[in-house]
């Protein structure tokens, strides 16, 4: 499961610059153009990094879109064009109804990025990442990580103890607080007993010895160097086009579409670029494979 | 010059009457494989502490200990930390970090070792010790038995020139013990790494030590030769004699007087060889059965003599005779009927159309590989978890969902895997004292039930110690006596003698012997094929989500080949039907 798809491989610098400019431009741009590629954009990926399993996301969010996109004009009078009144006047705009789907778009693209970026950032990128910047914090995080499941299981493990002999908590609500509280304490004493296992192992094993080093399973060579370049030069790019006025759009009173400049079509062009670096990358690695596949 | 010697260490520990050790000295030579054993509470723990400074307990110490002649203290942190590796009994607790991967460099991280090193040695570790498959997942998902194996090629990243062990596979089933051991063994012998274990499951552990140190009260006692080791601790008696390796026993039994070191077998392998050219050399040879018309005035006697430990035998001579006029008139403990049960919708079924019937006053043992779904049938009894068809009578009685509380005062009750998982208060009293809360005594009734289960399980001392202070053994013991408490009449026990020494075995069966006295059905989940074979009456082998066969003791184990007992590994070539060593001594002297 981890490292398999072609995104997940990538290093993981390559991979948080993506997603944290991605996630950043997409709050930023409000022009529709724009909008529509950042989503057109993370559906693909989401496609990419987890398959079919991804269209159920993605049907969810379909409603998201529909209740932010017709709600905003119930909250937003604003616009001159009125579709219809309601409650005895008050009105429905078209203007309204486009900023909300301009939002509601918007919204389910950033949905749609962390979607993504959950399943390709695992806690150990992210560590890697960071671990030099913080030192210390990897193997913070890293052993964070491990006790929350692990009281997950404990806390099951009890009760189901507890009920096997008949001590389920039933009763008032005085007494189930009573037995929770008792549980918690255990659970305490259970998790410092642990505590001073996992110490004795970690001292065992050098820890604070010697200068720490950390061991990593990536490289960063010149294709690293050169997908980290595709996605900052094209998201830059397009930054600058959008900083020049080219992603500039108005919805109220009424909207007006600016015209469509060289700037525009240019600033839009290096968004997409940016945008649909991982799929591309997906895309090509599926046409390799079955290139590959049929030749044999 | 010796790789570590304790130089007469003596210990005490603060505010202890007693010394932890006193005056040991003891010598571990390059590449040996010593084998440290003993009851427990005798100082093995407290001595190998005390062959990494970091781990050193505090107290009041005497005498030195010496890493190839130079005093430990002496020697750097990081040093010690690789030359000596050291695993503990909690495969769980001793991870530190989430990801297999990050659990193997840890150490190498800790000492500073460059990034390129440090791949090649956390790729060889993973192939040598076969986990480049899980090398990628998580620590969470791994089972014990790969939990321990991690922590043991996580040490061997280090290359360290010793491994000390302290009781590493105590917490892993029969499976997974003897994988975590081979494995131990290819390292002391391809890479001739030293190794110091202690362990109080010796079956099949004789013969991979060169060496075995019998420790009791914080002294050496014996150290030497596994064989001469064996002769020593077989006539000293108590206690150590019930943990030697079964080809041991049944040799030192039948040849008593005529017992030399050099033919004692150490494992099942020689057991079977010294078999073959004993019993060839009696004038009956052939192939004896352990049958009722053969042995009985032999099997009678012996069975009865002998109390708790052969109830098994003893048990189904008297079930073949009365067996068939009781058979119909008998009343069911627990009756399972085609019971299905799955965790999830989406998951695969766990039990498959399972039936089971458990008579009262019985032990009912049920064995099986991991993940077969014993725990959960026992579970299921107890209504943790829910089957989608079938049904489940408990005294005659059908109970659907969720049990009630009555159900647990008086009728049944389940002693979990982990007794740790039952305790949550801060002494052993207001442990027991939880499960009469609700049944409005006086405090005096209390304080005589508690004295009475105390006394009956072997506690009643223990009264005012924090429960998660006490040995694993105690711990079960505590929490059996919690079980107790609620009087049942069908009682389930998952892996009951899981982390217990061959005394606390004992002790154990004799407990269940009384309880099935009065009537009591047990129904025991276990991998300890040897504690099924002496002390069930009936034992149901769980395959795929179904019982695949039941039957007593004998007829289940004489007709397994892998799935049974060392007594009978070693003596099927020549007897059929014998089971415990017991049986094996009585057909040598027949």
């Amino acid at each position: 499961m981890l490292g398999s798809g072609p995104i997940e491989r990538l290093h993981p610098a390559v991979a948080f610059a993506f997603f944290a400019l991605a996630i950043v431009f997409g709050m930023c741009m409000c022009h529709p153009a724009f909008q529509i590629v950042s989503v057109a954009a993370s559906v693909t990926c989401l496609l990419v990094v987890r398959g079919k399993r991804a269209w159920r996301v993605i049907a969810a969010m379909v409603p998201v879109f529909l209740v932010v996109a017709l709600a905003n004009p119930l909250f937003s009078t604003m616009g001159d064009t009125v579709l219809f009144t309601y409650f005895g006047g008050r009105a429905y705009t078209w203007e309204s109804l486009v900023f909300g789907a301009s939002t509601g778009a918007m919204f389910v693209s950033m949905l749609l990025w962390f979607a993504s970026y959950s399943v390709v950032m695992t806690s150990d990128k992210f560590t890697y990442l960071f671990g030099g910047v913080i030192p210390g914090l990897s193997l913070v995080v890293t052993m964070a990580l491990r006790l929350v499941p692990n009281y997950q299981r404990k806390a099951t493990e009890m009760v189901t103890a507890r009920a096997g002999v008949g001590l389920m908590s039933g009763g008032g609500v005085r007494e189930r607080a009573k037995d929770a509280l008792s549980l918690l304490s255990a659970m305490v004493s259970w998790a410092l007993e642990d505590g001073v296992v996992t110490a004795d192992s970690m001292r065992s094993r050098a820890y604070g010895a010697a200068r720490r080093t950390s061991f990593a399973r990536y490289c960063f060579g010149r294709y690293e160097a050169f997908s980290l370049g595709v996605v900052v030069v094209f998201a830059l790019l397009s930054m600058a086009c959008a900083l020049s006025g080219a992603a500039s759009f108005e919805f109220y009173p009424t909207i007006a579409w600016p015209d469509s400049s060289l700037l525009f079509w240019l600033g839009l062009a290096s968004y997409a670029a940016f945008l649909l670096f991982p799929t591309f990358i997906g895309v090509k690695e599926l046409v390799r494979w079955r290139f590959f596949l049929s030749r044999i | 010059m010796a790789l570590l010697s304790f130089e007469n260490l003596s210990f005490s520990y603060p505010e202890a009457s007693v010394r932890a050790l006193d005056g040991v000295s003891l010598d571990i030579e390059q590449g040996e494989f010593v084998l440290l054993c003993g009851p427990r509470g005798c100082g093995k723990t407290t001595l190998l502490r005390h062959a990494k400074s970091v781990l050193s307990p505090h107290g009041v110490r005497g005498g030195r200990v010496l890493l190839e002649g130079v005093s430990l203290e002496s020697v750097e942190v990081s040093k010690q930390a690789a030359r000596i590796g050291f695993v503990m009994q909690d495969p769980d607790a001793q991870l530190v970090t989430d990801k297999v991967w990050h659990e193997l460099a840890f150490g190498l991280e800790n000492l500073g070792v460059e990034e390129s090193a440090m791949r090649l040695r956390v790729a060889e570790m993973a192939s040598y010790f076969g986990i480049e498959s899980w090398f990628n997942r998580e620590v969470r998902e791994l089972s014990g038995g790969q939990k321990q194996l991690l922590n043991l090629a996580s040490v061997m990243a280090m290359h360290p020139d010793i491994l000390v062990l302290d009781e590493p596979t105590s917490q892993l089933d029969p499976m997974a013990a003897a994988e975590f051991l081979s494995t131990v063994r290819r390292l002391n012998l391809e890479l001739g790494t030293t190794v110091l274990m202690t362990e109080h499951r010796l079956e099949g552990l004789f013969d991979l030590a060169d060496r075995v140190v019998v420790m009791g009260a914080g002294r050496v006692l014996v150290d030497g030769d596994p064989r001469n080791v064996g002769q020593i601790l077989h006539a000293d008696g108590d206690g150590m004699r019930h943990a030697l390796p079964t080809p041991m026993r049944v040799y030192f039994d039948v040849m008593s007087e005529n017992a030399s070191d050099a033919s004692v077998p150490i494992g099942v392998r020689e057991g079977r060889m010294w078999l073959t050219s004993f019993v060839g050399e009696k004038p009956a040879g052939g192939r004896l059965a352990f049958d009722g018309d053969l042995v009985e005035p032999g099997a009678q006697k012996g069975a009865e003599g002998k109390g708790p430990e052969g109830r098994g035998a003893a048990n189904e001579i008297i079930t073949r005779k009365g067996s068939a006029g009781r058979a119909a008139a008998e009343e069911w403990a627990l009756e399972l009927k085609d019971v299905w049960l799955r965790y999830d919708r989406t998951l695969p079924d766990v039990l498959k159309g399972l039936s089971l019937r458990v008579r009262k006053g019985s032990v009912h043992a049920i064995v099986g590989g991991n993940g077969v779904g014993k725990s959960t049938l026992l579970k299921a009894v107890a209504g943790v978890v829910k089957p989608y068809r079938g049904t489940i009578r408990i005294l005659g009685e059908k109970v659907v969902g969720r049990r009630s509380r009555e159900l647990f005062r008086g009728a049944l009750a389940l002693l979990p895997q982990d007794p740790k998982s039952l305790f949550v208060k801060d002494s052993v009293r207001d442990e027991l004292a939880e499960m009469l809360e609700d049944r409005s005594f006086s405090k005096q009734e209390i304080d005589e039930r508690l004295h009475a289960v105390g006394e009956r399980v072997g506690v009643a001392n223990l009264m005012d110690a924090h429960p998660l202070d006490l040995s694993g053994g105690e711990q079960q013991l505590v929490a059996f006596a919690k079980v107790l408490l609620t009087e049942p009449r069908v009682l389930l026990l998952d892996e009951p003698t899981k982390g217990l020494d061959a005394m606390s075995k004992i002790g154990l069966a004799a407990l269940l012997c009384d309880l099935v006295a009065e009537g009591i059905a047990v129904v025991m989940v276990s991998h300890d094929v040897e504690f099924c074979a002496r002390h069930a009456d009936e034992v149901s082998m769980l395959f795929d989500g179904d019982i695949v066969t039941s039957d007593t003791p004998r007829r289940f184990f004489a007709g397994n080949a892998f799935y049974t007992t060392a007594a009978n590994r070693m003596s099927r070539h020549v007897f059929a039907n014998a089971v415990t060593d017991e049986d094996v001594v009585q057909l040598c002297r027949f």
